[in-house]
């Protein structure tokens, strides 16, 4: 697949530092969206201990009453220039590290994830108690105060403010299929066209997103894999990511830099999927 | 090793779902293949391991993230045989990359992820010397790095 580069207009914060919706963006009444993940990525505080993580953890309490460990997730970075190889990563070998927290909402739908350098914000949806996408302004202005939160807290035990170096969005979509020959990868995702038909595919690419002045600045990368969900339903697992540095190594400029993501994911999500299928998510405009 | 560095390590909830007739090539995965990347991953790994106090003084080991977007940056401008470059740790959690051919010198000062002052000049042309800081793109860096391997390249020729 040829490399694009994807482009968005400049985003704006409203005065209440509240993240408003772009007017033009497509918007669909049912969504196949599964997964929501907003994240910054920012230098591990000095000040900071694995020790104190039970009093992040008391900062969202009230709305994560559950608590989960997990292995820390390795810092990602995205860097630009003539080669497009894809990227290596390593682990180290020796030395302390920091676990990541899962501090998970009573109804399982949302999540917070913590480690020493990164805060993450997860939404997915659940049959039964939030079958609604509650829309990615609600979501971020949630992570904002979370991100912010967090922030207080480090200024607290004598650190500088966040210095924020990578952000990223995610949207997941679980497209149902069937196993007829009827129901076609093609009649939901335009840009795969099969003369027949593939038992499984697994499928991504990259695109540079520049900045206004033509600088880049992160990379969308979109990916397509046939799954199966726990009841053997088969579905196309079509998650878009953008990733990449904001203007500023601040909490603000994330957010921007995050807003300014969602809407080219939703402007190529809209590109990349037919029209019989915006029919079916019900769009709206 | 994982070939892109995927969103979806971020998503809480994959495990609920399982590849479609039970392939495991979900994500592209490669192996180092570079001449230039298993050497410098061991160098870093080595640098991320250095006990606080190194140098005898207060020196830091290589920060991970500094180490991490350094491979990122390298990955970005390297080719297969490009020219191995010295890496040096600094005491602050930064690092030095430097090249030091015949055809000339290049030298990267990563500060932080995103924050890397860049140092060229060429051998013999002090008077064409570039400095200059970097965040993200580094393909001005990897035009350096490319045309002193071509000089280098031309002067060994020339010499055998």
């Amino acid at each position: 697949m040829s490399q694009r580069q994807s482009t968005a207009p400049p985003h704006k914060l409203d005065g209440n530092n509240e993240v408003t919706r772009p007017a033009d963006l497509p918007e669909f009444d049912n969504p196949p969206l599964n997964e929501v993940v907003l994240g910054i990525q920012f230098d591990p505080p000095k000040g900071y201990q694995q020790i104190y993580a039970g009093e992040v953890w008391k900062l969202y309490r009230k709305d994560f009453p559950h608590v989960q460990e997990q292995p820390a997730l390795p810092p990602t970075f995205e860097t630009f220039g003539p080669t497009r190889a894809a990227s290596i990563n390593f682990k180290i070998e020796s030395g302390a590290s920091h676990d990541r927290f899962w501090f998970i909402s009573e109804d399982g739908s949302q999540l917070i994830q913590f480690q020493s350098d990164r805060i993450l914000h997860n939404w997915r949806k659940t049959t039964t108690s939030n079958p609604n996408y509650p829309r990615f302004e609600r979501i971020c202005d949630g992570f904002m105060k979370e991100a912010m939160t967090l922030e207080a807290y480090l200024l607290s035990l004598g650190n500088p403010a966040l210095v924020v170096r990578q952000c990223e969005v995610t949207y997941i979509n679980h497209i149902p299929m069937s196993r007829s020959e009827s129901h076609k990868i093609a009649d939901w995702l335009s840009y795969l066209q099969f003369d027949r038909e593939p038992d499984d595919l697994s499928c991504a690419f990259r695109q540079v997103i520049r900045s206004a002045s033509g600088q880049p600045v992160g990379r969308l990368i979109c990916e397509a894999v046939t799954a199966m969900d726990e009841k053997g339903g088969p579905f196309v697992r079509f998650s878009l990511t953008v990733r990449g540095v904001p203007d500023a190594p601040t909490v603000a400029s994330a957010i921007e830099f995050l807003t300014k993501g969602r809407e080219i994911i939703v402007r190529t999500f809209t590109d990349m999927t037919t029209e019989s299928a915006h029919q079916a998510w019900r769009r709206v405009q | 090793m994982n070939a892109w560095s995927r969103s979806p390590a971020e998503s809480a909830f994959s495990g609920d779902v399982m590849p479609f007739h039970g392939p495991r090539f979900r994500y592209q995965v490669t192996e180092v293949r570079s001449s230039w990347a298993a050497a410098v991953v061991e160098r870093l790994n080595e640098l991320c391991a250095l006990p606080r106090g190194w140098n005898g003084y207060d020196g830091l080991p290589v920060s991970f993230s500094v180490a991490q977007f350094t491979l990122s940056t390298l990955n970005a401008i390297m080719w297969d045989d490009a020219p191995i470059p010295s890496i040096i740790p600094c005491g602050s959690g930064d690092l030095q990359v430097e090249w030091h051919l015949i055809s000339g010198d290049i030298e990267l000062h990563v500060m932080g992820p995103n924050e890397v002052s860049a140092f060229y000049e060429p051998a013999g042309d002090s008077g064409n010397a570039i400095e200059m800081e970097v965040k993200a793109d580094f393909t001005a860096i990897a035009g350096w790095l490319r045309e002193l391997g071509e000089k280098r390249r031309a002067i060994i020729t020339a010499a055998a």
